[in-house]
């Protein structure tokens, strides 16, 4: 365990020395597109774009926790359980429009920038929290509850003290998609004018420079492995 | 609220069928703009005998929705009175705007005022629901009301609506983007299967190999689509600056192949799992008994593996075409056109028409995909 975290510290620490040093390798980016003139990008700072990815992504996905958890929550309980097929139902129609549509058509109604990208980067992101926190509590073996309550635990004790424990792995590795999910939507906010990781491909492929492109690709996705290997190496503490 | 009900009643359905009887009322029927630029204004309803009929039929429906809510009457019934909301709304707003345009005044648009929006959305939702209560699949009663609402546009229902009027303006552009995206999502399927297939029926027999392609299929996901896409960019087009052949093919840095290539990417684990999946329905007495009878390991999974693992498998499929359609609307972005080069286009001019445009026929080709396996699943006799 302590080795993958100072594995993951070291890669993190390169991504953020590489951000450093792109803007300063103009002769590497020369050297690969020739035919650019202005191959590095330099319109923005990295570490700004970076942070404004991570604000909204992270941001987004906390406050879909936020929202998710108590709803999975209440879902579950014995009140709860008939507000169930809605949750199925808003997933499966999520699964038909794409995040981008849902940017695209909260647009004319939030305008450019990063209202709209942090609207569907919620809806997106509330429904595997919810569906991984439905599942994880459903998980819990019936013989345990029991036992919960046959120690004199409160309904609440029983939450803290049995449910939650034991749906811990299934509720992070929801949460571990949304966190996927928003890095992967706030990228495509970048089209309707959300500065991100995202901003130089689009503006590479407006301008039809390749180097941009290349650049942004590359630390949006190295960004998006970072976040889900950290993700991974919570859910699974004791290896 | 749960005491207030009979048991087994629906209390979200029954709120879904009141939010969408209740928001046109707030929230307006119809707008009208005088012209594209200048911005639209609320208008009544009209009184015309046909408008006030689909009026009528869409209250009467969400009325009916909200009693089988109550009652807990959960079955097919529920799905087909939201559906029939639905059709209702739409020959509401689409009658109601043609008479509610001015006469005489060519540039005038009408469009469903934001009431008509969230009621058509809160409809989706409550026939969704209704699917979902029953153990069934939406996707069947959504593509039945998008068929009813294709009838209705080829009736000329909705003619007077500036989306409508949008859509007959740019007919060869939709159709372009329509057919270029069937053929997007299609061949990145096809890819897909042809990587996914083979290599399925091998890891059937090498733990080690199923271990390492799930593993590098599953990484792949966390890619965000639009890095993978701009990162085959640059490979491409030097594969293609290297093998001029190649070029004539249609292959390139810019184009469809970019986005084939990374949305069969992202399709490779749902396939993958689900061949393995359906490869391993088959028990092991069955299995036995093929080989007492002298089949070979290639009869088996023709004869045995194949037919047991198929609903399994078309599961994946569906699954896999869902994603399929809706990637493949980034792919306008690395120039392989689709839909979203609508979508997009409408976002630079940050034309709301333009932009619905584009995500209706996105939302009907996801649909109609997934309603046509599911259909498919269905004729095969399970086994």
């Amino acid at each position: 365990m302590r080795r993958r975290l100072a594995w993951l510290g070291a890669e993190a620490m390169a991504f953020l020395a590489a951000l450093w040093a792109a803007p300063r390798a103009g002769s590497l980016w020369g050297w690969l597109f020739p035919e650019v003139s202005r191959p590095a990008y330099t319109q923005d700072s990295w570490f700004a774009l970076l942070a404004s990815h991570l604000a909204l992504s992270v941001g987004a996905a906390g406050i879909a926790v936020l929202i998710g958890l108590p709803a999975g929550l209440a879902a579950t309980r014995p009140g709860g359980r008939r507000l169930m097929p809605v949750v199925d139902a808003a997933f499966s129609l999520a699964q038909a429009v794409p995040p981008v549509a849902a940017i695209a058509l909260s647009l004319p109604l939030l305008g450019f920038g990063a209202a709209p990208t942090l609207l569907a980067l919620v809806l997106y992101a509330v429904l595997p929290v919810l569906r991984a926190t439905v599942a994880g509590l459903e998980s819990v073996p019936g013989d345990a509850l029991d036992a919960a309550r046959g120690l004199g635990l409160s309904p609440w004790q029983r939450l803290r003290r049995v449910e939650l424990p034991l749906a811990w792995p299934v509720l992070l590795s929801g949460w571990r998609v949304a966190l996927t999910v928003s890095v992967a939507t706030t990228a495509v906010g970048a089209v309707a004018g959300a500065r991100c990781l995202g901003t130089p491909i689009i503006i590479g492929l407006s301008n039809a420079n390749p180097a941009y492109v290349l650049q942004g690709a590359l630390f949006t996705a190295w960004l998006a492995l970072l976040l889900d290997r950290g993700m991974g190496l919570l859910s699974r503490p004791e290896r | 609220m749960g005491r207030l009900l009979p048991g087994g009643g629906q209390p979200a359905l029954a709120l879904l069928a009141l939010t969408a009887m209740a928001a046109p009322w707030w929230l307006g029927w119809v707008s009208v703009a005088p012209n594209r630029l200048l911005s639209a204004r609320l208008v009544p309803l009209p009184g015309a005998l046909p408008v006030t009929v689909a009026w009528a039929a869409f209250h009467l429906s969400c009325l009916a929705l909200l009693a089988l809510a109550w009652r807990g009457r959960v079955e097919r019934w529920a799905e087909v009175v939201a559906v029939l909301a639905v059709l209702a709304l739409a020959a509401t707003v689409g009658l109601g705007a043609a008479a509610a345009l001015p006469a005489g005044s060519p540039l005038a648009r009408a469009s469903p005022a934001a009431g008509a929006w969230v009621a058509l959305l809160v409809l989706a939702l409550a026939t969704a629901t209704a699917s979902a209560a029953r153990g069934g699949t939406p996707a069947l009663p959504l593509a039945a009301a998008l068929l009813g609402l294709g009838a209705m546009a080829v009736a000329g229902v909705f003619d007077s609506l500036s989306l409508a009027r949008e859509a007959a303006g740019r007919a060869g552009e939709l159709r372009a983007a329509l057919l270029g995206h069937a053929a997007l999502a299609g061949g990145s399927l096809a890819l897909a299967l042809l990587v996914a297939a083979p290599l399925s029926a091998l890891a059937l027999r090498r733990p080690a190999l199923e271990a390492a392609f799930l593993g590098l299929a599953s990484g792949l996901q966390v890619i965000p689509s639009l890095a993978l896409f701009g990162l085959l960019i640059a490979p491409l087009a030097a594969l293609a600056a290297a093998v001029p052949a190649l070029r004539s093919l249609g292959l390139g840095g810019i184009g469809p192949a970019p986005a084939v290539i990374g949305i069969s990417a992202y399709l490779l684990l749902p396939l993958a799992r689900g061949l393995v999946a359906g490869l391993r329905v088959a028990p092991a007495e069955v299995l036995e008994a093929a080989r007492g009878q002298g089949l070979s390991e290639a009869g088996i999974l023709r004869s045995v593996r194949l037919p047991l693992g198929a609903p399994v498998m078309l599961a994946a499929l569906r699954l896999a075409a869902v994603q399929a359609v809706g990637l493949a609307v980034l792919a306008a972005l690395v120039g392989g056109g689709g839909l979203g080069s609508l979508l997009f286009q409408g976002i630079g001019q940050l034309a709301s028409d333009l932009i619905l445009l584009g995500v209706f026929p996105v939302l009907a080709l996801s649909l109609l995909a997934d309603a046509g396996l599911a259909l498919l699943a269905r004729l095969i006799p399970a086994a």
